[in-house]
């Protein structure tokens, strides 16, 4: 692991060197106690500088690592075979003096070699202390800070922590353009453009390989380069690409593989918090939208009950008019049974809008159960008016299985069908209420001798106040009635269609997974 | 149980619009002594002073709600309930006939919709406390107190649950049977499953009991809420 030892002092709290100084006191002690006790202590000290220059090699090595303490030996070796031959010619040189000056060589290189792998190995501790307490301090600023502040103060904190001069953050917008999120800082990167270029590019990276490897400027930014130094780090997420996190490096130095790790970790906390942060905004979203979802079924349930109760009350009041006891002549008994007519197709007409409102407001939800497909039938005959019931032809084959679907709303899609197909037919003209099923769906029908409808109008009459243009024959209706229908298959995941029946009329066809 | 004769029978009606009870007292006046409560509260009060001979309960009360005075007069209260309630209102049916309402009417009604309820419900409390030995409808006889059941003087086999079911049904003739109660009787606990084995066993009976099972009299569906089997025209 590479790094600036400038820097490092300069970033880092300087280490005490205390082996530098128990190793000046033990070699001067060694040289006193040589000079004061020894018969030649000027010959014992020449004779002895091997082992001043040993421990010389071990304090280097300790201070400034494996390769200064084994450049340090051979430059111990060299001195020492140069005071040798000082003190005489070569062919003075005898076999043990050779011999002693290697071995003082390989001793020198062993002692380097591993004073220097102690010294790496402190320095490695140091780095992992100097990450942990990095670490602690981003999430410490982090986690318990919510809220739109909580980036600013983060940035503020990472860049007085690696002495950048500019941290920035770039999220990516709605638009999915990467945008800064301190608005000051845009004249800022307008000036730099190399800096933009970095973090657009650090960005499409992602994108394209969702790395979150730490980008510098490539060799051919040179010149951005020269101008300010830069690191960009991508936030990525589950989700995908979030951003990108941009820090200019301090003029001291480059940041090295450690501080490079550092930041990548920190642009995943910072992702990871935004991640969390766009999940709650999802939530509260949720939330908001379930509250609004239930004022509308509220509001839809009170406008219910206040057009409906006094329709309830005029419908049994004149009703009651009506019954046993009550002596009225002919002409008002008329009148009243025209009025309690009008009464129920009033309450039809409130029944739609308020089906469509409740469809729009709160999300239907069928209350799927078995059913019996021939309690549809029943159920749609008990609906219809009396006059008409008669006209209703009901073919639902024995064996049809049970099926999974809100009997309710699917006797009221099918009452709307033949409502429909009733209006639409000529007088007295039969309708075909039908079931059949196969190993996917289970499929209704109602089928009528009408005008038919035609293709272009075959998507548009399930639209809203559609009708179709061959018109009714009776008055009335709201032009709701197949919306509903709709809607009703719809939630029940099916799908209806209309087809075409010869020589005149139309066949409108539910289907509905046997699994819904 | 109390003897009651249609005539002159107390009826109770607890609804908080006026328009409604207005019309009550109007249809009802005629043939029964009304009495009306504009509150849950106050039809409580009523219900405890004057003895009604049935109750009609509008679930969609302010205050106390109409589960509420559903539950708290049928601890004491052995007269009939009738409940009235919106269309689509299925659950809340189902959740007043599992506390112990008697029948149901769906707003807006016919004044001759809801005197025949009242009449049928009137002539069920007023029958034999321990039932009939026979329940007839048209020409279906099932013979609870025999175990038969005969459809124009033949006998009908029907297998252990489908009679378990007819006979649940017609113990309670013309009266809603919610799906939960009749799961219940025959299997004890209601699961989802146990609705489709029951919808299977009630297609297989119709079939032995009904001239056309597609268009059935004898035991119908209320949608949503269970099955009635009937005895006249309701």
């Amino acid at each position: 692991m590479e790094r600036s030892p400038s820097r490092s002092r300069a970033s880092w709290p300087a280490r005490p060197d205390y082996l530098l100084i128990f190793g000046l006191v033990g070699i001067t002690a060694f040289i006193l106690l040589s000079t004061l006790f020894a018969p030649d202590p000027a010959s014992l000290v020449r004779d002895r500088y091997d082992i001043l220059g040993i421990l010389l090699v071990g304090v280097v090595a300790s201070l400034r690592g494996t390769r200064a303490g084994l450049l340090f030996a051979l430059g111990a070796f060299a001195v020492l075979a140069m005071l040798e031959f000082s003190n005489g010619s070569l062919e003075g040189m005898t076999a043990d003096l050779l011999v002693d000056l290697f071995v003082f060589l390989g001793v020198a290189l062993v002692q380097g070699v591993q004073s220097g792998h102690l010294r790496q190995r402190e320095i490695a501790a140091e780095e992992n202390q100097r990450r942990l307490s990095l670490l602690s301090r981003l999430s410490q600023r982090l986690v318990p800070t919510v809220g739109s502040s909580a980036l600013h103060e983060c940035l503020a904190e990472l860049r007085d922590l690696m002495n950048a001069s500019q941290a920035s953050l770039f999220l990516v917008d709605d638009a999915g353009e990467l945008v800064a999120q301190a608005r000051d800082e845009a004249p800022w990167f307008a000036e730099r453009p190399e800096a933009m270029a970095l973090v657009e590019r650090v960005f499409a990276g992602c994108v394209r390989s969702t790395g979150d490897e730490p980008c510098r400027p490539q060799q051919s930014d040179a010149k951005g380069r020269e101008s300010g130094k830069a690191v960009a780090v991508p936030l990525s997420a589950a989700g995908g690409p979030l951003g990108v996190l941009y820090l200019s490096e301090p003029e001291r130095g480059r940041y090295d593989a450690l501080e490079l790790d550092f930041l990548r970790i920190a642009a995943e906390m910072i992702a990871a918090y935004l991640e969390g942060e766009q999940q709650q905004t999802a939530i509260s979203a949720a939330a908001a939208e379930e509250a609004t979802r239930r004022l509308k079924s509220n509001l839809v349930s009170s406008v219910s009950h206040g057009l409906k109760t006094p329709l309830a009350a005029a419908t049994a009041t004149v009703t009651g008019l009506l019954e046993e006891g009550t002596v009225r002549d002919d002409e008002t008994r008329r009148e009243l049974r025209s009025t309690i007519q009008d009464l129920k197709v009033l309450d039809e007409r409130i029944g739609d809008l308020l089906d469509v409102s409740r469809l729009e407001a709160t999300g239907w939800q069928p209350n799927l159960d078995w059913n019996d497909l021939a309690d549809v039938c029943s159920s749609v005959l008990t609906r219809v008016p009396a006059a008409s019931r008669t006209r209703i032809r009901c073919q639902f084959p024995s064996g049809l299985p049970i099926a999974r679907f809100d009997l309710v709303q699917m006797t009221h899609a099918l009452y709307h069908l033949v409502e429909n197909a009733l209006a639409y037919s000529p007088p007295d003209a039969p309708i075909v209420l039908s079931a059949s099923s196969d190993a996917e769906f289970v499929r209704f029908s109602v089928e009528d001798s009408g005008p038919g409808v035609c293709e272009e109008e075959r998507d548009l009459i399930f639209d809203k106040f559609q009708r179709g243009s061959a018109g009714s024959l009776v008055d009335g209706g709201t032009g709701l009635g197949l919306t509903i229908v709709s809607e009703i298959v719809r939630y029940h995941s099916g799908r209806i269609r209309v087809e075409d029946v010869q020589p005149h009329g139309s066949r409108f066809v539910i289907e509905l997974p046997r699994e819904s | 149980m109390i003897p009651v004769t249609a005539r002159g029978a107390k009826i109770l009606v607890i609804d908080d619009e006026p328009h409604i009870l207005r019309a009550m007292r109007s249809i009802l006046s005629k043939s029964y002594e009304v009495e009306l409560a504009a509150s849950g509260e106050e039809g409580l009060q009523f219900a405890a002073e004057c003895a009604p001979d049935l109750v009609i309960l509008d679930l969609a009360l302010p205050g106390i709600t109409g589960m509420e005075v559903c539950r708290t007069l049928r601890e004491w209260l052995k007269a009939p309930i009738l409940i009235l309630s919106v269309r689509d209102g299925e659950g809340d049916k189902i959740a007043a006939l599992d506390l112990g309402a008697d029948d149901y009417l769906t707003k807006p009604f016919l004044a001759g919709e809801l005197l025949a309820h009242v009449r049928a419900l009137l002539r069920r409390a007023g029958s034999a406390p321990n039932g009939p030995g026979q329940v007839r409808s048209g020409d279906l006889v099932v013979d609870l107190a025999e175990r038969k059941v005969t459809r124009r003087g033949d006998p009908v086999k029907l297998t252990r649950i489908e009679y378990t079911i007819l006979a649940r049904l017609a113990s309670s003739a013309d009266k809603v049977v919610t799906t939960g109660m009749l799961i219940r009787s025959v299997w004890g606990v209601a699961t989802t499953e146990d609705s489709r084995a029951l919808r299977v066993h009630i297609s297989n009976l119709r079939s032995k009991i009904e001239p056309d099972p597609s268009v059935p009299c004898h035991v119908v569906t209320e949608p949503g809420v269970g099955y009635r089997f009937l005895t006249e025209s309701v």
